[in-house]
């Protein structure tokens, strides 16, 4: 495997833990929901945030980037959640 | 050992002390102490990467807490090593670039932990009435009924929807 792509999923996973740890989710569900967003997102907004924060693309950088862009996702879940879920009690 | 470790350890011995009627105290200063040891082993063995293992270890605890919890002092611990997760981070970030900051801030969480602890175990044992402690602590009815408290919301690895 190339040096980068282990970085990706060392950063990707990395932030996965790091929220569960954190931020854990309220149900099964929850935690279901959150994981495979932060993998997916981490995944994809892994780069964005590398070239946002012109960090290097070295290892460190790459772990970094890819981890904070999971570790966002898995936020952002869950602040999505409470909105739509204020939504439907108010409508 | 340095004049903060040692500190540390006799404030960690004094809280052990203090909560001695508090089992689960105990449990939580060896969770502690433990991430504590492989923390300070990887700086002083000058590993790579030693922020990140105080990361791992404090998200770890954070982890086992959060999952173990029974009372709400607990939930307050948990926090509180939340806090270190987020110093770690900071560092690793770098948001903190100063290392004397960086340890400086992990021993005040570290001392803040211990603290909670110590006056859990102090205002348990006033309520079982054999305490050596002065009655006034007695008084902290309130507090002591929030800290014993059982915890509000179950794990979530217990909840399926």
């Amino acid at each position: 495997m190339e040096d980068g792509l282990i970085a990706k999923i060392v950063g990707v996973l990395s932030g996965s833990f790091l929220s569960l740890s954190y931020d854990p989710p309220r149900s099964r569900a929850g935690f279901l929901r959150r994981g495979a967003s932060s993998i997916i997102f981490g995944w994809v907004f892994g780069e964005p945030t590398l070239a946002f924060l012109e960090w290097k693309g070295d290892y460190n950088s790459t772990v970094a980037a890819f981890c904070l862009a999971s570790m966002f996702s898995w936020s952002a879940i869950g602040v999505l959640k409470r909105i739509v879920e204020a939504y439907k009690k108010e409508s | 050992m340095n004049q903060y470790e040692v500190a540390l350890l006799i404030m960690a011995l004094v809280t052990a002390f203090v909560a001695r009627g508090l089992p689960r105290a105990w449990l939580w200063i060896s969770v502690g102490a433990l991430s504590f040891v492989v923390s300070a082993t990887w700086w002083r063995l000058h590993l790579p990467y030693h922020p990140a293992a105080t990361l791992v270890c404090d998200a770890l605890v954070c982890l086992t807490i959060y999952s173990l919890a029974r009372e709400e002092f607990e939930i307050w611990l948990f926090n509180l090593f939340r806090l270190s997760v987020l110093v770690s981070l900071l560092k690793l970030f770098g948001v903190i670039q100063e290392n004397l900051i960086y340890a400086a801030a992990l021993e005040c969480v570290n001392f803040a932990a211990l603290l909670l602890l110590g006056g859990t175990g102090i205002l348990a044992g006033t309520a079982n009435g054999g305490h050596t402690f002065g009655s006034w602590i007695g008084s902290f009815r309130r507090l002591r009924r929030a800290l014993r408290a059982a915890r509000r919301s179950p794990p979530w690895f217990t909840v399926p929807r």
